[in-house]
Order: C-alpha cells, then structure tokens, then sequence
C-alpha cells in the first residue's frame, strides 16, 4: 500500500507539473506565470515521493528476510490486519454519510439526521429501540435549533417540506 | 492626551451598561460559535454579524470584537475533545490538545488553553496600546519579498517538524501546496486544476477538507477493530482536577509570554494572520522550550504556545486594521466591513477623527478578554461531561456534525462528498505514518506565499536577488537555512567529537 501512495503522488505531481508547464505557464513574460508554484512543489513533491518508493521498496524486498520464526503470533496478527473486515470496517461512516447526503436531499435535514442516528445506534452500536429513539431525538433537535433556527443554513427541504 | 489618558476615557466608553452587555454577550456568543466544528472565526462573525445592526456604531463594534475574540478561545474546544480543529490556527492545539485528552487530562489542556489565551490577548491589547500606530508602520516594512521569506520559513518547517518521518513530513506539505492551487489563480484571474469541474473553480473550502482530515477520519479509526482513539475517560473528570497546579502554570508561563511577543508580531503583518503565529510559535517552543521532548505527545506548553500565539495575533490583527484600513486576516476583514458600514473610514486618522470610538473598543478588549477568560473557566465541566459519552454514541454524533458542518460553509453538497473524500484519504494518511497537520497548513500557508513570491518577482521584473536584497527577507531566508542545516551540523559535529574521544 506504501508503494501504491508513493506512486499516487508521483502521478498527481507528474499531472501538476505537466499542467504548469503546458497549460499555465512557468514563466510569462519575464514574470512567474499561473504554473510558478505548481511546477517547483510538484518537482518536489515527485522526488520526495520517488525517495518514499524507493524505501518502501527496499523495505517489502527485506521483509521476507526477517521473517519470524515459527509459532510466532506476529503472522497472526498480520494476517488480521490485512483481513477484509479490517479493511472495510472503517469505510462504513463513509457509505453512511454517502447515503446522509442523498438523504438530506430528498427527504429533508431533520428526517435524514433522525434516520442516521436512529439507525446507526440501533444496527451498529447495537442500543435497544428506545434508547436509540432516545439518543436521535436531542441530536435532531440540537441540529434543528443550532443549524436551522440560528444559523440559518438553507438546508434542502426535501419531500416532507423541513 | 497621551494614549493611557485616552484608554482611561475609553474605559469610561466600554463601561457603559450597554457596551459592556455588548462585550459580554459577544464574548459568550463567540466561543459557543467558535467551540462548534466547521463554524470557525470568520463565519462565525459572518453570521453573526447581523446581530450588530440595531446597535449604535460603538456598541455594534465592540459586540463583534467580543464575538471575535471568543471564538479564539472556543476554536481550541472542539480540537482538545474531538481532535477537530474549529478553525486553521486550532491546528496546533490539537496536535498536544487531543493528546491530552486521551490521557484522561482534557481538562488541564482546555485550562491551560484558557490561561495561555487570556495571557497572549493580553499582551496583544497591551502592545495595541502602547504602540499601535507605530507598530503599524513595523508591518508595513513587510513588503511581498519579506513575507515571502517568513512563510516560506513556515512552510519548510512544517514538514520536518511534524511527524516520525521528515520525507512523509515534506510530502504532505507538499500536497496541501498543490491542492491549494486548485481554484482561481489570484494573480491571473484563470481558473486552475478545475477538472472541468464547477465547484473546484472558486477552490477547494478549508473547513470541508479540516473537517474530513480530522472529524471524518477520526471516526474511521474508531470504526476499526480494537481500536482506542477515542478519548473517553474512565472515570468522572471533576473541575479540580483540572486546575493547573503551580508548576504546571509556572510550565506554561514563559511559553506563553514568548509565544504570544512572536504571535502579536505576526498579526500586526498584513495577511500572515493566526495561522502563521500559532505555528510559528509552536516551532519556536518546539526548538527552545524545556518541555520540547514530550510536544506532540501531550504536553500542556504546546497548548499554550499556540493558544496564546493564537490570541496574540488576534488582537495583532487589529493594529494594521484601525490604524491603515488594511485587515490582517480574513476575520479582520469581515470587521473592517462592519466599520465601513457604520460610516467609520479605519485609516491613520482614525484615532484622532473618532478617539471615541477607537479607545472604546481597546478598552472593552481589556474586558472581553477577561470575560471569555472567565466564561471559558466556567464552561469547562459541561465541556468535559461531553467526553463521557460512549464511542458507540459519539461516531454518529461526529458524523452528523461532519456533514452538517461541511454543508454550512458554502451551503453545497459538494463539499460534503470532498469532506468524506478528505476523510477517506487521511485515514488511509495516517494508517502509513502520513503526519495530516502538515497538509492543512500548507493548504492555509501556500496561496498567501505564491500571491507574495509572484509580487515580489514581478515588482523586480522576474529578478530572483529581490529576496537577497532586502534585508529583512534575507535575515529570514538565512535564519530558515540555519534551521534546516542545524540537525546535519550538529550530527557532523557530534561524529568529529565522537571520533576525537
């Protein structure tokens, strides 16, 4: 994974300089153009990453050497780590903010932020259906009072009108 | 009449019932505001700002200076507890801020933010006194070269400073730099980077993308198996606990006082703003201070030095603003909009056109200061009863705030998916040692250090030698390459003596 971030800067840095250069300008003029700065931090953004693959690299090919010996937990452990449960465990308040959005849009703020809180108390925290109901209530209306009332922030009202 | 004599007659001003509820109210306003993720000072005193217009000019100002002021204080509570920065100078706090709080003293940190606040707003009011228009004409001596040359310090320290690894350091600040430039360019009015795409023309937003890198991927690690980031205390935390003992404030006194001369002398700088101050100042105690082993491991001077740094720039801020019409920080512009609108023409003549109104407001400063010192003492305990509750609860609560939050900014969608894909890509960050502050920084840092490299290049006609031939940029530029060398010499150094033994 190491490599592959390494590697993702390398590409985004390479496209920023490609830019600077070609479409923005490095220098116009005589004057620093719109590519100035892109092209000197996209260069130094390309060798430090080519140093970080060089290292992951070099770190991966040693690896193997230090392998540990048998009936060691430490292979366990990596194993778990590396489990697809781990791995997308930590992606699920993104798929629920992703459905918070869509939510918000066609049914409102107040239905949306009741439904998240309701909803991840009960499944993910495992709370009884009362104290779920109980704890979504004073975050929709602490939501509702700040960010509606107050603030003012012209959230879409969706299909039930607040 | 000297300006003590005018500060007394202002006092006479702020003391009037009205101006006082005014500061008092401000003051209280301002934190609540400034404690709520994703609000920050600038549209904290956006939005607020209406709240001013049925007063009279003197009261209004002063209303919104304690609304300024508070949300200094209050940016630090939602870093120290939830480890998600209110607003860019926060930053800082929560590097030791959050720190503290997993280790069951979040109490000690939001005191000691307290103290190290009141200390640099202080000190920052006491300087606008004494030598406001002078130190006025210290800032304007910065021309683009000379700022250029102190961010730049800013920006190379940031990525070796920050983090294990100075390589993972400098490619995160090197990141924030060229997300940065994503939007209008400022100097050429051309859109950059825009991938065609609507939104990113105007630039990406900062409190999307700090909420995501701090808030959203926050609550990503609290998602994985076993893990502990959640700083949720064992116990009850009770106020006296708290309290700083002697020698913990005698810990956070020098840091303070030092930290906050450094961050007053940034605000007075056009443009540098809080940022800059509370960053520089956290190098600064990160270099000098007596503590510097354990900052970013949860030491209480770091809280200060960029609390009161913070503060310090705060009221700096106002120096360049009343007495040349020039804001020093976005903040200080959403003010400067609310002097014009009262008919008020902040300028050199100011302060004998109107001495009324200008030592009015410096002396209700000296008020709102203690009054955001005291409401922010006794705010502490419901603050802490916060962190009681369970992780289980507090990853909803932090992801509604984090989609709430990043909506409010710009009142666009858009930035609630950035926020989660900034979210997403910090978690990912971190996992690899990654450090995250670095990024934002730059992000802050960066248009300001290109719209100020471009002036100084085009004013000398693309000539390179303008930022060796000033002296104020090129004292800079050497003191930045002193820094940079120094842990090379000094491990040079310590192999010669090592082979002479």
């Amino acid at each position: 994974m190491e490599i592959l971030l390494a590697l993702v800067f390398m590409t985004v840095s390479g496209y920023w300089l490609q830019q600077g250069l070609a479409v923005y300008g490095f220098y116009v003029d005589g004057k620093p153009g719109s590519g100035f700065i892109p092209v000197l931090f996209s260069i130094l953004v390309m060798i430090l990453s080519a140093i970080a693959l060089v290292r992951a690299v070099r770190t991966k090919r040693a690896a193997p050497s230090k392998a540990t010996p048998a009936g060691d937990a430490s292979p366990t452990v990596s194993a778990d780590i590396d489990s697809w449960k781990t791995r997308l465990q930590p992606l699920i308040p993104a798929a629920i903010a992703i459905v918070g959005i869509y939510a918000i849009t066609y049914l409102g703020v107040v239905v949306a932020v009741a439904l998240i809180a309701f909803c991840w108390v009960r499944f993910l925290s495992h709370y009884t259906v009362v104290r779920s109901f109980l704890f979504s209530v004073p975050i929709v209306l602490f939501i509702y009072v700040v960010f509606v009332w107050w603030l003012r922030v012209p959230f879409p009202r969706g299909v039930f009108g607040f | 009449m000297n300006n003590f004599e005018l500060l007394f007659q202002g006092f006479t001003v702020a003391f009037a019932l009205p101006n006082l509820i005014a500061a008092l109210l401000g003051g209280i306003l301002g934190i609540v505001v400034g404690a709520m993720p994703g609000i920050g000072a600038v549209t904290g005193v956006s939005l607020l700002l209406p709240m001013t217009f049925k007063l009279n000019p003197t009261t209004g100002i002063i209303m919104l200076a304690g609304i300024y002021y508070g949300n200094m204080y209050g940016g630090a509570y939602s870093a120290t507890l939830m480890n998600i920065p209110g607003d860019s100078p926060a930053v800082m706090t929560a590097l030791d801020g959050y720190e503290l709080t997993k280790q069951g003293k979040p109490g000690k940190s939001l005191f000691a933010g307290n103290v190290a606040s009141f200390i640099g707003g202080s000190i920052g009011i006491i300087f606008l006194t004494i030598f406001g228009p002078l130190l006025a004409e210290v800032g304007l001596k910065f021309g683009p070269a000379e700022v250029a040359a102190l961010i730049f310090l800013a920006l190379t320290s940031i990525g070796w400073l920050l983090g294990d690894d100075p390589v993972k350091g400098l490619i995160a600040s090197g990141i924030g730099v060229l997300l940065s430039t994503i939007g209008i360019d400022g100097a050429s009015g051309l859109p950059r980077f825009s991938f065609g795409n609507m939104n990113l023309i105007s630039g990406i937003s900062f409190i999307p993308l700090v909420i995501g890198m701090f808030g959203f991927s926050q609550v990503m690690e609290m998602m994985q198996p076993g893990s502990s980031t959640h700083a949720e205390p064992a116990k009850r935390l009770t106020l006296r606990e708290s309290f700083l003992d002697r020698s913990e404030m005698k810990r956070i006194l020098m840091p303070s006082l030092r930290s906050a001369l450094l961050g007053n002398f940034i605000g007075f700088l056009p443009g540098a703003g809080g940022t800059t101050g509370s960053f520089l100042a956290y190098v600064m105690e990160k270099k000098v201070g007596k503590n510097r082993a354990q900052m970013g491991k949860g030491a209480i001077e770091g809280v200060a030095a960029s609390e009161a740094a913070n503060n310090a720039a705060a009221v700096g801020a106002f120096v360049p603003l009343l007495s040349l019409g020039i804001p020093g920080s976005a903040t200080t512009a959403v003010l400067l909009g609310g002097l014009m609108m009262w008919g008020l023409r902040p300028g050199p003549l100011l302060f004998e056109s109107d001495p009324t109104f200008v030592w009015g407001l410096i002396s209700s400063m000296y008020i709102g200061n203690l009054v955001c010192l005291v409401a922010g003492m006794a705010i502490i305990p419901f603050l802490m009863s916060f962190l009681r509750i369970p992780t289980k609860i507090m990853a909803p609560i932090i992801v509604i705030i984090c989609i709430v939050g990043s909506y409010s900014v710009n009142n666009n969608m858009f930035d609630v998916w950035f926020m989660i894909f900034a979210g997403i890509g910090a978690f990912y960050l971190k996992r690899y040692a990654f450090p995250i502050p670095p990024v934002l920084l730059a992000f802050v840092l960066a248009p300001r250090f290109e719209i100020s490299v471009r002036q100084a290049l085009s004013i000398s006609n693309g000539n390179a030698m303008v930022f060796l031939q000033k002296p104020i940029a090129l004292g800079l530029l050497l003191f930045t390459f002193a820094l940079l060398l120094a842990p090379v010499v000094m491990k040079i150094v310590a192999k010669i003596k090592k082979s002479y033994k």
